[in-house]
This record gives C-alpha cells, sequence and structure tokens, in this order.
C-alpha cells in the first residue's frame, strides 16, 4: 500500500558536536519519486543530516522520517525502506563483486530466487555484471561506485540517499551514473543526493536544498530559487546609431533600472517575466531602436549557490 | 560493458530476470543436474545461515591468514608427527606414549585456537568498526545480535576446521596408548571453552571503542592476555594429562562441576554476545533488559550451585564462597547499571509493563541508573536471602554443630548487602549530580567515581588508624579493628567472616541503617523513571504492522450456499464414523 507521507521529512532537525552546530532548524519535505538536490560547502550538514536519515546518528533536536517513520523511534522500519550510498567505499578484502552483494541481499533479508534475481537485476543495471568474479580491490573508482550504488538498491529500496556519489568520476562515469538516478527516480524511487558538481544536479534534480553552517538557505526548484535570489533579470541591448535616445527611452520607465552603457550596448534591470521580455523587445522595435541585439541573463546553479551562500565555515 | 543506458534499453523489471540457475535440464546430462540440484540444495540451505557466517566463511577460505595458519598448523601437525616417532623409536612399539605426544598436539593447536581465533575475532569487528563498514552493516535488516552471533559462529567454525585438521593426529595419539579417550575428549572440549569465552570476550572488547588509537591499544593488550592465558591454560592441561588415570571421571562430584562449569559458559556467553549487542546496538533501542535478564540467570546459577554445594558438602563455608561471589558479580555488575543514562526512548516506552503487578515487577528491567541500582540491591537481597534462609534452616537442623553462630550468619550477609547499597547508591547519587550540572554522569564517570569510592573507603580509614597509632602509641603492636573502620569493607568482612566483636557488637546495624538511608534516598531520585509509562505506537507503525502481518480473512456469509452441507438423513452410515 502506498502511504500518502512524504518520503523524505527532516522535522527542525538539529544536530550539535559540542558547540559546533552541524545541523541547526531544517526542516523540509520531498515527496515520492523526485530526485532532490542538497548543495552546500564542506561542513555545511549535507552528510550528518544524510547520515541521521539512514539511521545511523540520533539528532540533538527534531526528528526525520522516511515514508512517515521516525528515524529515532523506528530505525528497523527506516531501513527497510531506505539505501544508503555513503561518501566512502566500505568495501571488504577477498570478496568479489557478486560475493559483496549476495552479501548484503543476504543482509536485507533476501532468499532464494529473489535474491538471485534481484542480484541479476542490480548487476545488470549497474553494468557490472561482466565483473561480477571479479575481486573488489581490483576496481576501478567508477566501478567501484557502481559497485556502492548496487549495494545501496539491492533490496529494492524506495528512498535512495546518495552522499557525493559522482565524486571523483569522469565525466563518462558521470554521465552513466546521471542517467541511473534518473531512470531510478521514474520508477518511483524517491533520491536525495548531494554534490559539489551544481550543473550536474541543475539537470538531475527536481528539487534543490542549499545549506551553509548547518541552515537552510533556500529550498525549491532551481527556477523557484534562481527567480528568489535575481527577482529581476538582466537583459542586455545592443543598438545601432545614436544611444543617447534609448538611454532617455529606458529611464523613462518605472519597471528599469541600474541602466549602464558598454559602447553601443545597454544594460539594465528588468522587472518582469521572460513573457514581459518579449513585450519590452516589440515595444523597443515599435518605438523604432534599429535593436541588433537582445539578450537576457539567467542565473545557473552555480550563481545562485554562489549568491546564497556566503563562504563561511564553521 | 553494460551501462546505464543498455540497462534503460531492455529494462528488466525488479525480480524479473530468471534465476541463474534456470538451465533446461535437457540441455545437461543426468550427473550435471544432479549436482545443479545438490548446488540449489545448499544455496537454499544458507538462506537459513547468518548472513555475516557465510561471508566470513567465503572471505577466511580467502584470506591469507586462515590459508598461512592452516598450512602451518598441518605442515607442523606432520613435522612433530615424525620427528616423535622417529626420536622414540623402536620405543614407540611397545611404551605407552600417547600423554606426551597429545601434549604436543596441543601446543600446536593452541596457537590457532587460543591465541589465532580469539584475535581474528577481535579484529574483524573491530575493523568493520574502524572502515566504517560496520555502518553499512548497521542499516541493514541484520540487528546486532545477529552480527555479533555470525561473527562467534565464524570463530566456531575456523575452531572445528583447526580440531579437524588435527583429528587423525590425535586419534594416533590413543592408538599408542598411555592416554584415555576421555581424557582427550575433555581435554578438547575444555580448549573449546576457552576458546569459546575468549572469542566472545574479545568481541566484546572491539566494541568498547571506535577510536583507531584505542583499538591498537587493545588490540596489544589483548594479544598480551591471550599468549599469559594461553601459557597458563596449556599448563592446566599438562596437569589433566599427567593425571590421565587419575582423573575422577568415577565420581559424581566431578561431573557435577563440569554441569556447573558449562552451565556458567553457556550463561557467561550469552551475557557477554548481549553486552557486545548492546555497544552497537542504536542508542534509542532498549539494550539493558536482555543484559539484566542474564544477569538474574546468573545469579540464580550461582545460588543455586551453591545451594547445591552446601547441601551435598554440608560444610558452611560453601555459603560463605557462593555469598562472595554473589556480593563480587553484583559489585561488578552493578558497577555498570548505575551509570547507565536515564532517559527512555518513546520506542522502549512502547515495549513498557502496564499493569500495576507487571510495572511493580518489571520497572526494575527498564534502562536506568536509578532502575539499575534497585534492581541489583533486589537481586542481591533475593539472593543473599535464599543462602541465607538455607544456611539459618540447617544451621536450626543440625544445632548449630558448626562454629558460626546464627548472629554472625546475618552479620555477614547484611553486611556484604550493605557495602554494595550504601557504595553503589554513592556512586550512583554522583553520577544524578553530574548529570544535573550537565559535566558528564556517563557510564565512565559513575565506573570511577564508585571504584575510587570503594578503594578510597578502605585504604582511607586505615592509613588514618595506621598514622594515629604510628603518632600516639609509636608502634604497630596493637593495630587491631576499630570503629573507625566502618567504611572499610574489607576489613569489617574479614572480622565478621571470623567471629570477632565486629559481628556482634552493632557494627553491622550501623551499616544497615547507613544502606538503608542511602536507598532510600536513590529510589527517591529514582521515581522520574518509575513513573515512566507506555507509549502507544503511531498510526503509521500500526498501519505497517497491518501491511506485514495481515489478519486472518474472516469468511463472510452471503448466502446458503456458504453453509456447511447439512448431513442427510438417508445417508448410509460412514463405516469409519461411529454411529449415535
Amino acid at each position: 500500500m502506498v502511504s500518502n507521507h512524504p518520503m523524505i521529512e527532516l522535522r527542525r532537525l538539529h544536530r550539535f558536536f559540542g558547540r559546533t552546530k552541524a545541523v541547526n532548524d531544517v526542516s523540509f519535505e520531498v515527496p515520492r519519486g523526485t530526485v532532490f538536490g542538497y548543495i552546500g560547502p564542506n561542513g555545511a550538514g549535507k552528510t550528518t543530516s544524510m547520515r541521521i536519515l539512514a539511521s545511523l546518528e540520533l539528532p540533538t533536536y527534531g526528528d526525520a522520517f522516511v515514508d512517515g517513520f521516525s528515524v529515532i523511534n523506528d530505525p528497523d522500519r527506516v531501513r527497510r525502506r531506505l539505501g544508503f550510498m555513503p561518501d566512502y567505499f566500505g568495501t571488504y578484502a577477498d570478496v568479489n563483486v557478486e560475493e559483496y552483494l549476495d552479501f548484503f541481499a543476504r543482509s536485507y533479508g533476501l532468499v532464494g530466487r529473489d535474491r538471485h534475481r534481484r542480484l541479476q537485476y542490480v548487476m545488470h543495471f549497474t553494468g557490472l555484471d561482466v565483473l561480477k568474479e571479479k575481486p573488489i580491490r581490483a576496481l576501478s573508482k567508477g566501478m567501484k561506485q557502481r559497485l556502492c550504488l548496487g549495494r545501496a538498491m539491492v533490496h529494492d529500496p524506495a528512498v535512495l540517499i546518495l552522499d557525493e556519489p559522482a565524486n571523483g568520476l569522469d565525466p563518462r562515469a558521470r554521465i552513466e551514473l546521471r542517467e541511473m538516478i534518473r531512470e531510478l527516480a521514474a520508477r518511483g524511487t524517491t533520491v536525495l543526493v548531494s554534490s559539489h558538481i551544481l550543473t550536474e544536479l541543475a539537470e538531475m534534480c527536481d528539487r534543490v536544498a542549499i545549506l551553509e553552517r548547518g541552515q537552510l538557505l533556500a529550498l525549491g526548484t532551481v527556477a523557484e530559487i534562481q527567480k528568489e535570489q535575481q527577482p529581476r533579470r538582466e537583459v542586455n541591448v545592443g543598438v545601432m546609431g545614436d544611444i543617447a535616445n534609448l538611454l532617455n527611452w529606458l529611464n523613462a520607465r518605472t519597471d528599469i533600472g541600474d541602466v549602464k552603457v558598454a559602447g553601443q550596448h545597454v544594460r539594465f534591470a528588468h522587472q518582469g517575466e521572460q513573457d514581459s521580455e518579449v513585450a519590452l523587445l516589440r515595444e523597443l522595435v515599435q518605438a523604432g531602436f534599429p535593436v541588433s541585439e537582445f539578450s537576457s541573463h539567467t542565473q545557473s546553479l552555480e550563481d545562485v549557490f554562489l549568491a546564497v551562500t556566503k563562504g563561511l565555515v564553521q | 560493458m553494460t551501462t546505464a543506458s543498455d540497462a534503460l534499453q531492455p529494462p528488466l523489471p525488479p525480480n524479473s530476470g530468471s534465476p541463474p540457475t534456470a538451465v533446461s535440464a535437457s540441455a545437461v546430462p543426468a550427473a550435471g543436474v544432479f549436482w545443479q540440484r545438490f548446488d540449489e540444495m545448499l544455496d537454499g540451505l544458507s538462506d537459513r545461515l547468518n548472513p555475516i557466517l557465510v561471508k566470513e566463511s567465503r572471505q577466511a577460505m580467502k584470506s591469507r591468514q586462515f590459508t598461512i595458519t592452516f598450512t602451518l598448523l598441518l605442515i607442523v601437525g606432520w613435522v612433530y608427527t615424525i620427528l616423535f616417532v622417529l626420536v622414540n623409536l623402536p620405543g614407540v612399539f611397545y611404551s605407552p606414549l600417547g600423554s606426551i605426544m597429545l601434549f604436543g598436539y596441543y601446543l600446536i593447536l593452541a596457537v590457532p585456537l587460543l591465541i589465532v581465533v580469539p584475535y581474528g575475532a577481535f579484529r574483524s569487528l573491530a575493523s568493520e568498526l574502524e572502515d566504517g563498514t560496520f555502518e553499512l552493516l548497521s542499516i541493514t535488516a541484520l540487528n546486532s545480535r545477529q552480527i555479533i552471533l555470525g561473527k562467534l559462529g565464524s570463530s566456531v567454525l575456523q575452531m572445528l576446521v583447526y580440531y579437524s585438521a588435527l583429528a587423525p593426529c590425535i586419534a594416533f595419539t590413543y592408538l599408542l596408548r598411555g592416554v584415555d579417550v576421555m581424557t582427550i575428549f575433555v581435554i578438547l572440549l575444555y580448549t573449546f571453552y576457552a576458546t569459546l569465552m575468549l572469542s566472545t570476550i574479545s568481541l566484546t572488547l572491539a566494541t568498547v571503542t571506535r577510536s583507531r588509537q584505542w583499538q591498537v591499544l587493545l588490540s596489544v593488550l589483548l594479544v598480551v592476555a591471550l599468549v599469559l592465558f594461553a601459557f597458563f591454560w596449556g599448563m592446566t592441561m599438562s596437569s589433566i594429562l599427567a593425571m590421565g588415570s587419575m582423573m575422577p571421571y568415577d565420581e559424581p562430584g566431578w561431573w557435577m562441576a563440569n554441569v556447573a562449569g558449562s552451565m556458567f559458559e553457556v550463561a557467561l556467553v550469552i551475557l557477554f554476545i548481549l553486552i557486545a549487542a548492546g555497544q552497537i546496538t542504536f542508542a534509542s533501542e532498549n539494550r539493558s533488559t536482555s543484559i539484566r535478564i542474564m544477569l538474574g540467570v546468573l545469579q540464580a546459577l550461582i545460588v543455586g550451585w551453591t545451594a547445591y554445594t552446601f547441601l551435598h558438602e554440608e560444610e558452611d563455608e560453601w555459603l560463605m564462597v557462593g555469598s562472595l561471589w554473589l556480593g563480587a558479580f553484583w559489585a561488578v555488575a552493578g558497577a555498570f547499571l548505575i551509570g547507565e543514562t536515564a532517559q527512555l526512548s518513546p520506542r522502549a516506552r512502547r515495549e513498557l509493563p502496564q499493569s500495576l503487578l507487571g510495572r511493580m515487577a518489571f520497572t526494575w528491567f527498564n534502562p536506568g541508573s536509578g532502575t539499575g541500582y534497585v534492581f541489583t540491591i533486589l537481586n542481591l537481597l533475593g539472593g543473599m536471602g535464599t543462602l541465607a534462609i538455607l544456611g539459618i534452616a540447617h544451621t536450626s537442623l543440625t544445632a548449630g554443630a558448626r562454629g558460626i553462630t546464627l548472629d554472625s550468619w546475618t552479620a555477614w550477609w547484611l553486611a556484604i548487602i550493605s557495602y554494595l547499597a550504601i557504595y553503589l547508591g554513592t556512586a550512583r547519587l554522583f553520577g544524578v549530580l553530574l548529570r544535573w550540572g550537565r559535566v558528564g554522569g556517563g557510564m565512565l564517570s559513575v565506573f570511577v567515581t564508585y571504584l575510587l569510592l570503594v578503594v578510597m573507603g578502605a585504604l582511607l580509614p586505615f592509613s588514618l588508624q595506621g598514622l594515629m597509632q604510628w603518632v600516639f602509641s609509636y608502634g604497630f603492636s596493637t593495630f587491631e579493628y576499630s570503629p573507625l573502620q566502618l567504611s572499610n569493607w574489607c576489613w569489617t568482612l574479614i572480622e565478621i567472616g571470623n567471629n570477632r566483636p565486629a559481628a556482634t557488637d552493632g557494627t553491622v546495624w550501623l551499616l544497615v541503617f547507613a544502606a538503608a538511608f542511602v536507598f532510600l534516598l536513590n529510589f527517591v531520585f529514582a521515581t522520574k523513571e518509575v513513573e515512566q509509562t507506555r507509549l502507544a505506537a503511531p498510526n503509521r507503525v500500526l498501519q505497517d504492522e497491518l501491511e506485514l502481518h495481515p489478519p486472518e480473512a474472516k469468511v463472510v456469509k452471503r448466502g446458503p450456499w456458504d453453509e456447511p452441507p447439512p448431513p442427510d438423513p438417508n445417508a448410509p452410515a460412514s463405516p469409519f464414523k461411529p454411529t449415535a
């Protein structure tokens, strides 16, 4: 039966280590089947809150829930629904790929043919089926990451928590990992993923949360945060001929500010959405200005991240 | 190589792949089918085994440590056999040299069994904690007991492999004469017990700290302790071998002692497993109740075997020895129980007893320092009370034939209980104060406080009296017990045990009064823990329980055809049913 609870919920989560507030009053929800990006500089509290969600640590105050179950009071029920891929490999010596996954499948209570089927599926999905006899110590970093993803999803969890899964991977491996995550989400798995590679997160995440010094600074879709951070869009207009008339025309408008001239180009801040920019361009042309260039600048996730965070560490 | 994009092309849904063993029977020869089925059967059997045991066995078979140890064991065993026979030729044909040769094999076995296997168990768990693999294990469906049992099972499996490697050699010693089957069995069994106990203690030690530095220190100390133990155990086994046919196998007392020893071994192994499992259990779980139950079982064993020995041997000293063991047992166990945190997680509170009787009887099994203190003292009272009733009844029935009087018995038991109540209670109150001041109050600080109190309680008055004697009397010629030594548990107990004036002059009643005061004070401070009531499970948990364990569907009658058919009066009577 599918519950109507958010798959992940952090409710006023706090985690202190002495005087250090690793996580300080963080709350958010992640709906079923979404990919949720967790962004923040080193020491922002991403790993700590992920470890609390994975029922590896207790919060100082507050609680976290997975499919409606508290990680404090029902860690066993949380663990049945959750796969966790930490930022370290955690592999055993003298064990090959298949034995490693088989061990975790057994540990999650899979038996008999179900276990074999699930192992086959996971090895196929992660592309490890051709390496199943290979000792883990002989695997490349990328393959080890795949193995760890395989381990996290071996029991078919409803929620996957991935801590820096793309760390140290080459571009190809990153793209493959991104595809895997999108595919998992398409099959209904809720994914919480942290990464330093923001362009990737922007491409695969439905929603993101930005953390710094343990505090939640921004939450929503990338577009929502962009809009929140940059309510006025920066527009660049190039005209041929005299620019003074254009300056007068622009200064007379109330929805335009911060007008700057750079050669034959005028840069200004425009209040409004993309459709009002279209209207502005139309008005410029109708006013008889010979517009040679019209462009507006949208902040990337990296810009948003830099705008939101202050680069503070604790 | 298959990539994610490949995986997307033929989407293989979960649980839809064909099993790897699904090879058509017609394509495989009959012998192949047999082995395939045999393999499937073994695979099915392995599903019933602890996953840790399966993984550790796979790892061990490939590990360098096992390969080297096993190969060395075989080589040394063979070399020793050949050399022993060559050196003792031709005497080996007519002299009973079996016991000497068996001792050699014992020494060869002792290194892997008493050192390598327990140390391997320690490293196995310690490295999981150091490398972070334990975290991955702890979020699986395995609980902490299964993890510890899997590790212990792996140790037992290794033991059996080592035993089996030298089994032909050991059988050979019997053929040489000079040693009987029973002695061989006893030596192997005792060593098995020792290895099992050492492995369990090693596993418990591995859970004490997760700091790499402390783990290194612990592993060095463990190796030294294991080597020393192996040396002394070797001496014990050599004395058993030296006794040979003189061993009292035909005496019931020997068998009873072995039964008692085996029961204590099993109980202690279970206790250590529970302690180790408790150490690695998630903080919000109830880690205490099962340990307390096991402590109760151990107390019952101490009391039961003391009573049996006392009644069998009819010597009062056994009661004294038993009560001393009981006191020492609770002095150690209580030291840890009074350091427990008093906070009960909502999860632990879901399992609290509800009825008045249940709460009165079982509240003391709940986690908490106050309940731990009361649990210790109540158990001690129960255990000592049982021994006291037995001793008093027996002394009365035998008309006080022996030297110890009724008064001295009472004084002895009361003194032990009082001392424990005072020292444990004071240390616990100190822990409560520390917690209030938020400056500690954890298990370690309470344990250290308790240890200091116990040591200083004995040493300070002893030193003070010595100093006074030296200052005022210029010598120790009349250094005798005085009321100043009231806190000196050691001297006071010796005085009472020897039936000297301290047993009858009211010293004990002062102790009892002080103990009652400390106990009441602790009881008042424990009320918060006692007040805890059961919490109802959240709706989400109940919903999940319903999904996991759906109730049996009831048959709803919708029409006459759902009714069982009425008996046909014209039908012939069944020959198998009795007729009216």
